[in-house]
């Protein structure tokens, strides 16, 4: 219990630290909004311009759509606020030799590079994207508070599998050097693929949006939630799957620092 | 005329020499650069496949098999296109490198157009093997005939000189914010919509659609990929290659005029 208090209280103020860094600098809010509603527009606008030609889309209608809208961009500010800028300090300091550092402080390595990074204003699409939910939500059929509950419940499993996902490409770095690079590209090529539901593409895209680069599975197991789509043993076999991404990254990122032999000079 | 036309060509010949072989060296990280650019565009060409089949097998007037060609030209192009960033102007400008190339017989933007055209030496190579691939799974069916072939090249060709000259002008604005940015955004967001990097243009409502058309953008991208993969005929590719020129010769002229303004802003920080 000590440990875990103690570890809660390093992140809180480790998180602490990052908020009054990015304070000093909230000229940088005018430029996420401004990204993020460029965002937004986009995916409105591809939206809109699908449902000029149909009704349904492999059983998703324009306002079930938006849901998976919303989501996406949901998830983009969790990545863009809290995952991508742990990644990227964590690759840096493996290229640096300065990962020598988190070893030696009195917290739990992955815990300490999974939240000493944090970008503020990056988070912007997080409420966007909580808005866009709530009014696509409120215009399907039938959502009620139960369906709410269960998308919310389904949140953390989303964030645990794209948690596991770069946890374990950033681990990589242990053995491949410039991983920044290819974490970049994979991530951008995967983000087109979450703004649209998992069911419209073909199997062995559905594959590789849920076994390889999870934005897929992690964007539509909540949106399927609040749609009425999710069946109790999918949504169980989603936790299976994000219970068992967070170990297995876990057990990489251990092997990973069994290999790490510190570069500072 | 003669010695300077030379002068260039041989400038030309050892920067894009030099680009070639410093982009050689990371082919491993390009290729899959180049795997991480195949996302949009397959995505893309997924969910506009299943919006033709449900509308009985076309959309905008493309049928599924004109939509899958498009899109796997689009990865071509896409990467035929590339250009230096305009971010690299707030670098330069930040990092005082600018100050080198002025001092230079030759304007910088020559440096960055030789030094991009040596990189496409690799990445056509890389983008074969893709290529072929994405056309085992998705099977398009390209117009290979002499008129498409020839007009693919050029568009393409001007495209690229195109999609440089308004990154070059978004670039300009280093000389005064350093928040180009924010202006990149935009720009990208426009160059989205309008080029036909999103979807054909005919996929618009027809207004749109022909305000696009008029515009810099489509000619820097969706007209060559438009060129290869839907049926058009010579006069309209000759005409299409016109509209190409004209903004390729409207942006230089734009870019000589703002480009004497913006560097009379310019003050050295080099260390």
């Amino acid at each position: 219990v000590r440990r875990v208090s103690a570890g809660l209280g390093s992140v809180a103020a480790l998180v602490r630290l990052r908020v009054q860094h990015e304070l000093q600098y909230r000229g940088n809010l005018f430029v996420h909004v401004f990204q993020s509603l460029v965002d937004l527009a986009v995916g409105l606008f591809t939206v809109w311009l699908v449902y000029r030609n149909v009704d349904e889309l492999n059983g998703w209608t324009e306002s079930e759509l938006l849901v998976v809208v919303g989501m996406y961009l949901m998830l983009d500010g969790i990545i863009s606020g809290q995952l991508n800028p742990n990644v990227l300090a964590f690759t840096r300091d493996i290229r640096e030799g300065t990962f020598d550092f988190a070893l030696l402080a009195p917290i739990d390595e992955q815990l300490m590079i999974g939240t000493r990074e944090f970008n503020l204003w990056g988070m912007i699409n997080l409420p966007v994207g909580a808005i866009v939910v709530a009014v696509a939500g409120s215009r399907v059929p039938g959502v009620g508070l139960l369906d709410v509950v269960y998308f919310l419940s389904m949140i953390p499993v989303a964030v645990a599998l794209l948690y596991s996902f770069f946890l374990a490409v950033a681990t990589s770095a242990f053995w491949l050097v410039n991983i920044d690079e290819i974490l970049f590209r994979v991530f951008q090529s995967a983000t087109y693929a979450g703004r649209w539901p998992l069911g419209i593409y073909p199997r062995w895209l559905q594959g590789t949006l849920t076994a390889i680069v999870p934005i897929g599975l992690a964007v539509t197991v909540p949106s399927a939630a609040l749609t009425d789509r999710l069946d109790r043993w999918s949504a169980l076999a989603a936790v299976g799957v994000a219970v068992l991404a967070l170990v297995g990254s876990r057990r990489l990122f251990r092997r990973g620092i069994r290999s790490y032999s510190g570069a500072s000079a | 005329v003669i010695a300077t036309a030379s002068r260039y060509l041989d400038f030309y010949r050892a920067t894009s020499a030099l680009g070639f072989k410093s982009f050689i060296h990371y082919r491993g990280a390009f290729f899959l650069g180049m795997i991480g650019f195949l996302g949009e565009p397959v995505v893309y060409l997924v969910v506009w496949s299943q919006v033709a089949e449900a509308q009985g097998g076309s959309v905008g007037g493309l049928t599924i098999d004109q939509v899958v060609t498009y899109y796997i030209v689009w990865t071509l192009v896409r990467n035929l296109t590339s250009f230096r960033s305009p971010l690299s102007w707030q670098n330069r400008i930040a990092e005082g490198s600018l100050s080198d190339q002025l001092l230079r017989p030759i304007h910088p933007l020559h440096d960055d157009y030789a030094g991009d055209l040596g990189t496409k030496f690799v990445i056509v190579p890389l983008w074969v093997p893709i290529g072929v691939a994405l056309g085992l799974v998705f099977r398009p069916s390209l117009d290979l005939s002499v008129p498409a072939v020839t007009g693919f090249a050029v568009a393409v060709v001007l495209a690229w000189i195109l999609r440089g000259m308004m990154f070059s002008l978004v670039g300009l604005a280093a000389f005064r914010t350093t928040r180009v940015s924010g202006l990149m955004q935009v720009f990208l967001a426009i160059e989205l919509l309008l080029s036909g990097r999103l979807v054909p243009l005919s996929f618009y409502p027809d207004a749109l659609a022909t305000a696009a058309e008029w515009l810099p953008w489509y000619r820097s991208f969706g007209f060559a990929i438009e060129v290869a993969s839907l049926p058009m005929t010579g006069r309209e590719i000759l005409v299409g290659l016109g509209a190409s020129v004209g903004w390729v010769v409207a942006l230089i002229a734009l870019y000589a005029v703002l480009w004497r303004r913006a560097v009379r802003h310019y003050s050295a920080v080099s260390g």
